[in-house]
């Protein structure tokens, strides 16, 4: 058996653990749901919401098995946390790490496991949500995002907190004809008005409590071939689901807007350049390994990125900040195209 | 063609959804990854997040159908969201409340439903967690249990915007 190393992080990461307060809380329905869902979706017997604590693993919630913790020392998820991806273990009594593990040679008799981290904040993984049958098995692609997505819901549940200030004001502010004159048709995102207003409002804010703002600009690689090659229609479907894809590796509180025809704006409250970096080369990732779905088959898009991270004081503008993005998105399509950009 | 009555306390549950700030707001990945995995995991044609509106039903998400808004008085939803349970329909033709339902004789040709109500209060359901298509469809109880549970998972999305507004209002 191996034991799992410890997070480099390991510190900053039982500081925030702790400060979620949930540690030895009683269950919760809202908890109860998800790994119920999954055992629903994966077709396992056990499922868990795990949080792994500086000597244990303590379960938030578990289907299928009545056990409240286990050392941290023999389970899976202390693996699994290492990673930002999803582990999966087809088989337990063929990987040298699990091999002669308890956990495996004795109850619950783990066979299979696929673990999605769960994190609040970039690089920190409190725990997993998991799977579990005491048979070995592989997870279908349709089965890894469902458990990634469930896991992104869990994630909600554990945060509770959504939409950025800003942008709660704002909606609450408007009314609903004014909404919809600032939501662009055709992807549903905010369009150019809607997001510019916005990118105004977060830039306020960040100034008056000294946060960092980062701003993207997304640009779709030689669109016009797609729309001349496939049609309009096509193209259409292409910048929707392009775009979309966009929300799956942002913050629920980050905005995306259609600033014009292929060109995409993305607002960051809070953001260090660290962090911005991170999430668009996820988005690089995935755009790269998911091909966009269309009515004509799927279809390979690229995107360039130019990104600009402030921390905005008194004086400096949201022009420059939108002119300094641009320039790195300008400099992104030079540099070959489909790569990403951030102002030094 | 039968219209769902309107609730008795109608102008309470308008103000709860007014509240909640979701209307006309633009697409979000927390209800897109509902529809999502609702569509994958019950392997529907279309899945959605649907609020009922005075006059209209509205979608907050919609995966497998393009559409923003239809009617009320002729939305399956308006009748889900009369009381807590889920509302089941394995095939409109046979069901005299909707056989003549224009969405059941015209597009989009909805043929089997299922919603669970979205309730944010006690009494207080502002729309529902759906899934419908164009063929008869009898869905499994572990089916029912898993889409009422992801409507009870959007229920507390829809929440917590309405809590952070709460928190962001007392300053």
């Amino acid at each position: 058996m191996i034991e799992a190393e410890l997070p480099l992080n390991e510190k900053a990461r039982l500081v925030s653990l702790r400060n979620l307060n949930i540690l030895d809380t009683p269950l919760e329905e809202r908890f109860e749901r998800i790994t119920r869902m999954v055992c629903r979706a994966l077709n396992v017997p056990i499922a868990g919401i795990s949080l792994v604590d500086e000597a244990r693993q303590w379960f938030k919630s578990i289907q299928g098995i009545t056990v409240s913790e286990t050392p941290r020392n023999i389970a899976f998820c202390s693996h699994a946390i290492l990673k930002d991806e999803l582990m999966v273990i087809p088989d337990a009594t063929e990987d040298v790490r699990f091999v002669d593990n308890p956990l495996v040679t004795g109850d619950p008799n783990i066979r299979f496991y696929a673990g999605q981290p769960l994190s609040l904040s970039a690089d920190i993984r409190l725990g997993t949500l998991c799977a579990i049958d005491r048979k070995a098995r592989v997870l279908t692609p349709e089965e890894f995002e469902t458990l990634r997505d469930l896991a992104r819901m869990a994630e909600s549940e554990l945060a509770a907190v959504a939409l950025s200030e800003e942008q709660i004001k704002l909606i609450q502010e408007l009314d609903r004809a004014q909404r919809e004159a600032r939501i662009d048709a055709l992807t549903r995102l905010w369009n150019r008005k809607g997001i510019e207003g916005l990118l105004h409002r977060e830039y306020d804010f960040a100034v008056r409590k000294g946060f960092p703002i980062a701003l993207v600009m997304i640009d779709f690689d030689d669109f016009k071939k797609i729309n001349d090659t496939h049609g309009h229609p096509v193209g259409d479907e292409v910048l929707r689901g392009g775009s979309h894809m966009l929300l799956t590796a942002l913050r629920s509180y980050d905005a995306v807007g259609r600033w014009g025809g292929d060109e995409f704006m993305i607002v960051m409250p809070g953001c260090t350049k660290e962090e911005t970096a991170l999430a668009l080369e996820r988005i690089q990732l995935e755009a790269s390994r998911n091909p966009v779905l269309t009515s004509q088959g799927p279809i390979q898009i690229t995107l360039s990125m130019g990104a600009a991270c402030v921390m905005p004081k008194n004086g400096d503008t949201v022009e420059k900040l939108i002119q300094e993005t641009d320039d790195e998105l300008l400099k992104a399509k030079r540099n070959g195209k489909g790569r990403v950009e951030i102002a030094a | 063609m039968e219209e769902a009555r309107i609730p008795e306390n109608e102008q309470q549950r308008l103000a709860h959804l007014q509240n909640l700030h979701v209307l006309d707001t633009p697409v979000e990945e927390r209800f897109e990854r509902i529809t999502r995995v609702l569509r994958r995991v019950l392997d529907v044609p279309i899945a959605a997040v649907s609020l009922i509106d005075d006059r209209r039903q509205w979608f907050k998400s919609i995966q497998g159908l393009e559409s923003a808004e239809t009617p009320r008085n002729i939305s399956f939803c308006s009748h889900a969201i009369l009381n807590d349970k889920t509302l089941v329909i394995p095939d409109t033709k046979l069901d005299p409340r909707f056989s003549n339902n224009p969405l059941v004789t015209g597009e989009p040709n909805v043929r089997f439903y299922a919603g669970h109500p979205l309730k944010i209060a006690d009494n207080i359901r502002v729309g529902t967690l759906c899934v419908f298509g164009t063929k008869p469809r009898n869905l499994q109880p572990e089916d029912l249990q898993f889409l009422q549970d992801l409507a009870l998972t959007t229920s507390n999305e829809l929440k917590t915007s309405m809590l952070k507004t709460l928190f962001t209002q007392r300053g």
